[in-house]
């Protein structure tokens, strides 16, 4: 397995590409297989060897070779002898997935990235697309279509997607994976290799677990009950796509149980260390998305994880003075200036507070955390505008 | 208040691609672009109609080579709590422009708008400056975003905030040789808008 140049799916579901009448679909494949050139597989293999061509260009590729080699050794620490067979891509995309292809190509999204807290819970997400993987479930999955309206579809998306970079469009994607979208017993099998794939490699499986507990307090989050109870999550990529969280969460921890306990790994730290050099990065994608309540959970997480840190308190004030409804603009400069009690050189922070007062027309305060900012970060892409407010 | 009910620009002008019609705007000619903004057209731009566009949140957008290559879009009185874009038929709540924000505020409602109603997998703002728009002080900036076809695509917006509206213009193409082609005419006229009686 290697996180290089390749190109870009949702492959979770796309996985049914591979798919081949009576092929041996839902058989493991052995490392080191290819299908045969002139078979449907092969063909199918084909369309998505030329896909993962494109993604070598794909703007959105993370090419960092540090990050690339961490999350590549995770993988291949759980793939073992088909690490070869895989080829894994960082994506800068700011929601939260990850898929395989049929052909061995992985991919893992900045928004899946963000979300994990340790390392254990990124093995337990490649564990489990490595587990469609090793099963061939989307094979399989071929192999019970007997609909031909629903292969028609399936043939015109994949001819779709054979047009170059089509993969990428994300709408796509979710029309590819609700057709494809595997059996409740297909992911329930991934969860369950996965986690078996993270217990040999060393890795606390109840993390597998806590992953979707999180997805559930994000998707929740800001709703009342009646909200939840009636919740339609269609316009989220994952969600749209595969099973009920609360049934995976429960049955990944009840899975969790059964193996003896000891000493495993939960590698936050180590997780945490390789992130901290684009979590700047990915929360900026995070707070365009303007998703005010389901970003307040990832800082809640982040500020657990790192007391003393003044970043979480920063992305708390900029998701609060970005909501700018009733009490906010409080609760933003409350956020800000625990982030300068931190850190005092906290350009970004003294920003946030130099807007606030501007909006409330406290010209001179303004003009002050503005002048702060100014002298933390000279090259800052506002420089010129808050220039003129600071009089400069 | 305006009713906005339409689809995100980006998203639709792909769709208006294969059915617009389009009007040339003679160079030189000056043309209302909505609420008492007029502006005099520089260079070849074919305004598309308005009957095609109600529903985008723009008063009206203009093209050189195709709506889903380039084009010039005016949002002429955006009131507060107003959205600048609307997705029809969905409940994505876009973010909403509020008298007395700054203009790092407005910069990031745009960009929030934008990423928002299409799902963009990337954009980023940069060069945030004043900028005098219809004879006032404002602001202008740049975008860079990756949309969903992974196609890099480029955008300058100038605007200005006074008596409680926000009105702006966008100039959005792809970033590889599109976007420099039209720029200074999309600039040019930009220098032209006016307010209607002013």
């Amino acid at each position: 397995m290697h996180f290089t140049r390749r190109h870009l799916l949702c492959g979770c579901a796309a996985t049914a590409l591979t798919g081949c009448v009576g092929a041996g679909g839902g058989k493991p494949i052995a490392a080191g297989y290819a299908p045969a050139l002139d078979s449907v597989e092969g063909g199918l293999w084909e369309i998505f060897n030329k896909a993962e061509a494109d993604l070598k260009f794909s703007p959105l590729r993370m090419t960092d070779e540090e990050l690339n080699r961490y999350v590549t050794d995770i993988a291949c620490r759980l793939a073992g002898s088909h690490c070869p067979d895989m080829r894994g891509y960082l994506v800068r995309t700011p929601f939260f997935n990850a898929s395989m292809a049929p052909n061995g190509m992985m991919q893992v999204w900045s928004g899946l990235l963000l979300r994990c807290q340790n390392e254990a819970q990124l093995a337990a997400v490649l564990g489990h697309e490595i587990g469609h993987y090793l099963k061939r479930h989307s094979l399989q999955r071929f192999e019970q279509m007997r609909d031909n309206a629903t292969i028609a579809a399936f043939l015109g998306i994949a001819v779709a997607a054979a047009g170059g970079g089509a993969l990428a469009n994300l709408p796509g994607l979710v029309a590819l994976a609700n057709i494809f979208a595997f059996s409740r017993e297909q992911e329930r099998e991934a969860d369950g290799v996965g986690l078996e794939l993270m217990v040999n490699a060393g890795y606390s499986p109840i993390e597998a677990s806590e992953i979707w507990r999180g997805l559930i307090q994000e998707r929740d989050a800001g709703l009342t009950a009646d909200e939840r109870a009636d919740r339609k999550d269609k316009s989220d990529v994952f969600f749209a796509s595969h099973p009920a969280p609360e049934d995976r969460a429960q049955t990944l921890a009840l899975q969790a149980a059964a193996y003896p306990g000891g000493k495993r790994i939960v590698g936050e730290e180590r997780y945490l260390a390789q992130a901290r050099a684009f979590r700047d990065m990915m929360m900026q994608d995070e707070l365009r998305l303007h998703q005010h309540d389901r970003t307040l959970v990832i800082v809640d997480r982040m500020k657990a994880a790192n007391p003393g840190d003044a970043d979480p308190f920063y992305y708390e004030g900029e998701v609060y003075r970005s909501r700018n409804e009733g009490l906010d603009d409080g609760l933003a400069m409350r956020a800000y200036s625990r982030a300068i009690e931190a850190d005092d050189d906290h350009g970004l922070a003294w920003r946030g507070i130099g807007i606030l007062h501007r909006r409330a027309g406290r010209e001179a305060d303004a003009a002050t955390a503005f002048q702060r900012y100014l002298e933390l970060v000279p090259d800052a892409s506002d420089r010129l505008m808050i220039q003129s407010y600071v009089g400069a | 208040m305006k009713i906005r009910n339409g689809m995100a620009t980006l998203l639709l002008v792909f769709v208006l691609s294969a059915c617009a019609t389009y009007s040339k705007v003679d160079t030189g000619q000056r043309v209302p672009v909505g609420e008492g903004i007029t502006v005099t057209a520089v260079g070849g731009w074919a305004s598309i109609s308005h009957q095609l566009i109600s529903n985008t949140g723009a008063d009206a957008i203009w093209t050189v080579d195709g709506p889903s290559i380039n084009h010039l879009t005016f949002y002429s009185a955006i009131r507060s709590g107003e959205p600048m874009l609307v997705v029809p038929n969905s409940d994505v709540e876009l973010p909403v422009w509020r008298t007395g924000m700054t203009e790092p505020d407005v910069m990031e409602f745009v960009e929030g708008s934008l990423a928002k109603a299409n799902k963009l997998p990337f954009i980023e703002t940069e060069n945030l400056r004043p900028h005098t728009f219809l004879g006032q002080p404002g602001f202008a900036f740049e975008f860079n975003l990756v949309n969903q076809k992974q196609l890099e695509i480029r955008g300058l917006v100038i605007g200005t905030q006074a008596g409680g509206v926000l009105r702006m213009m966008t100039y959005t193409a792809p970033k590889l040789h599109f976007f420099a082609k039209d720029e200074a005419s999309a600039r040019a006229i930009a220098a032209t808008a006016q307010l209607t009686g002013s």
